[in-house]
């Protein structure tokens, strides 16, 4: 019985549930929609533009020229500057080694093994 | 007031009186069905906006085999389906990615939905309603929506779907079902 009582209330209260979308009012947008919506399309064009740009052979072609140019450049520089900075650093340690007498002694130590 | 045709060919030479005609005839159309759909208000409005730039890219593939508000809703209500789906694909990433050892569960827990529109008497049931509509499948729920939340009638709502008005009785027959049975479980576990 019990049961049955509370089987109806389930039912009333689903059913009262399921109706209270009735007599809804419709949620209304932004008032601004097509403001924002231009302002968004605008951004999107701009980006668009850049890629369709991209996306024209020869510019393609170019721009890759550009890079490869660049990326050799870049490289053939640092390898000059590498090679000023190792002839730079062998002069230095020249001198030092010169100037506390540490070539001349190199074989100090082999020169004064007494003989057997 | 400018009939349709017009509008529909002042739109596809891209003309911006047009478009904003046909945005602000159509807004609220669009709001509020992905709103119903996405039942998350900033979520439903960046989609609206998504809706119109649609509207306004693929214009020139609108033959008028349809009402161009039919062809509205359809565009809203498979932009709003396909959000969901992405967002389903992040929430089952973000449990894998969970398991790796990662505690981000912020996907999980969608807040309750309350319908703006809503009676104030109606609160708290349309609360639980709007819950149960989140679990139904993606055909009961367009037809659902359409249905209660636009008012549509079952012809308008088998021109959006593309299908049959008899499909569309089925489609409300077992999302009427569904409801029920969620919310007899929901009901019994509170008591």
């Amino acid at each position: 019985m019990l049961d049955m009582i509370n089987n109806e209330d389930i039912n009333k209260e689903v059913d009262k549930t399921l109706q209270s979308l009735d007599g809804l009012n419709k949620a209304t947008a932004n008032p601004f929609l097509f403001t924002r919506i231009k302002s968004r399309m605008q951004r999107q064009n701009g980006w668009e533009k850049a890629t369709s740009l991209l996306n024209r052979p020869l510019i393609a072609f170019a721009v890759l020229i550009a890079v490869i140019a660049i990326n050799t450049w870049a490289v053939l520089v640092s390898d000059e500057q590498q090679q000023i900075n190792k002839d730079k650093g062998g002069v230095a340690i020249l001198e030092i080694a010169d100037e506390y007498n540490l070539v001349a002694n190199n074989n100090y130590y082999f020169e004064n093994i007494p003989n057997e | 007031m400018i009939t349709e045709t017009v509008l529909i060919d002042q739109l596809k030479k891209k003309d911006e009186s047009a478009f904003k005609e046909i945005v602000e005839q159509w807004k609220n159309m669009v709001y509020n069905t992905v709103l119903g759909i996405i039942q998350n208000e900033s979520e439903a409005e960046d989609l609206t906006q998504d809706v119109f730039i649609k509207v306004f890219e693929n214009i020139s593939s609108f033959k008028g085999g349809s009402k161009l508000s039919t062809w509205i809703y359809r565009i809203a209500t498979t932009t709003a389906l396909d959000h969901l789906r992405s967002k389903k694909r992040k929430k089952r990433f973000g449990y894998i990615f969970s398991l790796g050892g990662n505690e981000n569960n912020e996907t999980d827990q969608i807040p309750d939905f309350l319908h703006p529109g809503v009676k104030l008497d109606n609160k708290e049931r349309a609360k639980t309603l709007f819950k149960a509509i989140r679990q139904l499948p993606e055909n009961q729920k367009t037809a659902y929506v359409l249905h209660k939340l636009e008012g549509l009638s079952y012809r308008e709502i088998s021109e959006v779907m593309k299908t049959t008005v008899p499909a569309v009785e089925s489609l409300m027959s077992r999302a009427n079902g569904n409801l029920r049975n969620q919310l007899e479980k929901f009901y019994r576990n509170e008591n």
